[in-house]
């Protein structure tokens, strides 16, 4: 809920600003949008994932693993998307790939253990 | 009993549970995070997948080592047997075997250790790649496999019946039509291996008819349930995998829920072939048994 209110709040402070000093705009649009990227992050979704993986499902490992990368790729989608509009596109796209390759590096044990099961079926 | 259900059921039960979770997970990040979908689905398939074939992979196991074992008892103990028939004096005689049944039994367990069960394990491999990669589908191929091993293993079936009958003491002598709507209800509602079940079942019927007046009838029933255990674990899991996509399948994706149900055909196949190496086990500790019998002159 808080959230909630600070965007709000947020988007006062860039309209003000937006009418005094429209240079500034993209500036503090970042700073506002990190300030509430990382509030969300850290206030919702990531104890959300601690009480699932917590929670001793018969597969919390695995949903664990799987709501963290969907975390990430969306928290990298968003900034490489942000990155774009800001004019900086190359950065943003970069950073996604990075977060593509730690997303599959998160995932190589399952990759490995999939071929070792194929595999192991071969004579 | 109830060891060899549970045995059977628990892994396939964690492995529901498992799929349930992992799939309401998979909803829900396709809710939180639409455009994370196609990954969430390679994921979930690969995750799963992976897993849904441990139990297979496992009853596949089970199977090759016993035929394998099968084969080195055969090489040691027939000619033992055989010798030992010979010198006991008219054993053969009485028991009506036709000796070409050692060679056939051997043969047919061979011919399940080589060709049967690697093939199977192929069609394995197809149904997991054809799910896995949707434009490359091996789906055919894998029912082709499937049908080709269910001909197989009921002429080898239907020779059995053959042998059995043709050396002619073997009369049903079983109350026949007492079992006869169970057999029917048994081949309608089994898929695929119904009926290949209930003429197996007639044929062990037929075998320890003939042979309970030597060795016992209790014998006969305790030798009949050891070695149908592994068929029946077999069929067990196979039946599960049936559940499993049956139950999956309104929240699961397509493809692990077809996944689920291939594993199951396939596994009702495999149930099949244990069928031949249950009826090797049955008729060598038979025979062992009726030669002991003979030997100390009570047969």
């Amino acid at each position: 809920m808080d959230i909630i209110l600070t965007a709000v709040i947020a988007a006062f402070l860039l309209m003000l600003i937006q009418m005094h000093a429209p240079g500034l705009l993209p500036f503090f649009l970042m700073i506002f949008y990190f300030l509430l990227l990382a509030q969300l992050t850290m206030r919702l979704l990531i104890p959300a994932i601690r009480t699932i993986a917590a929670a001793g499902l018969p597969a919390g490992g695995l949903v664990a693993l799987l709501a963290g990368s969907a975390l990430v790729f969306h928290l990298s989608e968003s900034f490489s998307r942000m990155m774009e509009d800001a004019g900086f596109g190359p950065v943003g796209r970069i950073s996604h790939t990075a977060a593509k390759l730690l997303i599959l590096a998160a995932w190589s044990e399952q990759l490995l253990e999939a071929s070792r099961t194929v595999i192991g079926l071969l004579p | 009993m109830w060891d060899i259900v549970h045995a059977a059921a628990a892994p396939v039960i964690r492995l529901f549970q498992t799929v349930l979770i992992l799939c309401a997970a998979g909803l829900a990040a396709d809710f939180l995070f639409p455009s994370f979908r196609e990954w969430t689905r390679t994921f979930l398939f690969i995750a799963v997948g992976t897993m849904a074939l441990g139990p297979a992979v496992e009853a596949l196991r089970l199977l090759d080592g016993l035929t394998g074992k099968m084969t080195g008892l055969f090489l040691g103990v027939y000619p033992l047997l055989t010798a030992g028939m010979a010198t006991a004096g008219g054993a053969l005689t009485l028991a009506g075997w036709n000796p070409a049944v050692f060679l056939f039994v051997q043969g047919a367990v061979v011919l399940g250790g080589k060709w049967l069960i690697p093939l199977l394990t192929a069609s394995f491999l197809f149904d997991y790649l054809s799910r896995l990669v949707p434009d490359v589908p091996f789906t055919r191929m894998a029912e082709m496999i499937r049908v080709t091993i269910i001909g197989a293993v009921s002429v080898i079936a239907a020779c059995y019946t053959l042998f059995i009958t043709s050396t002619g003491i073997m009369a049903w002598a079983g109350s026949g039509a007492a079992g006869e709507p169970l057999k029917v209800l048994l081949r309608q509602n089994i898929p695929i291996v119904g009926s290949f079940v209930t003429d197996a079942l007639g044929v062990f019927g037929k075998y320890s008819a003939g042979t309970a007046a030597i060795a016992g009838g209790w014998l006969i029933g305790t030798i009949l349930v050891v070695c149908l255990i592994p068929a029946a674990q077999v069929l067990l899991t196979a039946f599960f995998y049936k559940w499993l996509a049956a139950l999956s399948e309104p929240f699961a994706n397509e493809e692990l829920s077809g996944l689920f149900d291939d594993l199951g055909k396939t596994m009702f196949v495999l149930c099949g072939i244990t069928f031949i190496v249950a009826f090797a086990v049955f008729y060598t500790v038979l025979l062992a048994v009726i030669l002991i019998k003979v030997i100390a002159g009570t047969g």
